[in-house]
């Protein structure tokens, strides 16, 4: 992801390095913030959040090749304690549309991409009844195809555990996409 | 694969395809780069003094070693204290005599105590010596087994009548030399 020059650059203050660390980073952690947290701004504030944080802290960072684990876990934390705040705010009920949405995309228009929003969307429905450290889990894994390593890395649950919150994300959404297909 | 497998696989595939992807990129870098540069800026001299003093912490070998020198002063501590203790209880074990002290009871357990007094209290000089417990009941049972050794002595002389004449007669003799 990012060579070992950059990162020593970065660590000795070179902001020019750090634009470039930035770009190449951002990307990525907008992906798992805005699949972990279904709202683009929210996403995009927690990506701009995590940069901040890394350059401050950059200096305390171990070796190179732990720079995208360190990465995905501030963005991870900090979503974390995005989800812990949140309510469900009773808006009116869209799952019904979102299901319609999923159905469509399956067996309508299978090679049309979704758009950032419809992505989110459906993503927040199907694991609204997860707990974060599951929901987290289970982005990682089968959306961002991440190994139980790297997870328990990222996360700081046994390895044992992740496959334990997988296990469980994987049955309760099963549950309702077959319920509702 | 059953039919909750097969859909989830396909609902997966979807989310897959479709990555999320961050709009205006550059534009983003550009802002955050700029929040850097104007946080610097605001960085206070409050901000720096503690960075100057506490700095050092974030640095790995040294918080190590901070701590291996915390733990050893600890026990160094714990070490130095548990000596303190052994010799307060050393010393409270000891007996301190002042050779002008006088005793005042006469019941029979003292008397011994007080016999030892008058034999120790013409040698003492002024002031405190120290003499521990073990050592004053020692000198009170060897000169408690003198005691009836003597009389033991004397009982055998006065039941002996030519032994007591024998005696006389030898401490009149040596009396005269």
């Amino acid at each position: 992801m990012i060579d070992k020059e950059t990162i020593e650059e970065c660590r000795n203050g070179n902001m020019h390095y750090f634009r470039k660390l930035v770009e190449t980073t951002s990307p990525f952690a907008f992906s798992v913030a805005l699949r972990l947290l279904g709202d683009e701004h929210q996403a995009r504030d927690i990506v701009q959040e995590s940069m901040i944080t890394i350059w401050k802290t950059i200096h305390r960072m171990r070796a190179t090749g732990s720079f995208k684990t360190w990465l995905y876990r501030i963005v991870v934390n900090k979503c974390y304690d995005q989800l812990r705040k949140r309510k469900r705010s009773p808006e009116f009920n869209t799952d019904e549309k979102t299901w319609i949405l999923i159905a469509n995309k399956i067996y309508e228009e299978p090679f049309k991409e979704l758009e950032n929003r419809e992505a989110a969307q459906i993503i927040n429905l199907l694991t609204e009844k997860l707990s974060p450290k599951q929901k987290a889990v289970f982005v990682l894994s089968d959306l961002e195809e991440m190994s139980n390593e790297e997870i328990s890395a990222i996360t700081g649950m046994s390895r044992t555990n992740v496959k334990a919150n997988l296990h469980y994300a994987r049955k309760r959404i099963c549950e309702m996409v077959e319920k509702q297909l | 694969m059953d039919n909750g497998d097969k859909k989830y696989e396909m609902v997966l595939n979807v989310l897959k395809k479709s990555k999320p992807e961050l709009m205006d990129a550059e534009a983003f870098s550009d802002k955050i780069i700029k929040l850097l540069q104007e946080e610097k800026s605001k960085i206070s001299l409050q901000e720096l003094i503690i960075e100057f003093l506490f700095g050092w912490v974030y640095i790995g070998w040294v918080r190590r070693s901070m701590v291996a020198v915390a733990l050893s002063v600890i026990l160094l501590f714990g070490y130095q204290q548990a000596l303190i203790l052994r010799r307060i209880n050393d010393l409270s074990d000891q007996k301190v005599t002042n050779g002008k002290t006088t005793m005042t009871s006469l019941t029979d357990e003292f008397s011994d105590k007080i016999l030892l007094y008058r034999i120790s209290g013409k040698k003492l000089t002024d002031g405190k010596i120290n003499i521990s417990e073990k050592e004053i009941d020692r000198l009170i049972k060897s000169v408690n087994r003198l005691q009836v050794k003597y009389q033991d002595i004397i009982y055998l002389i006065e039941n002996d009548p030519e032994l007591k004449k024998y005696i006389e007669a030898k401490m009149n003799k040596s009396k005269k030399n």
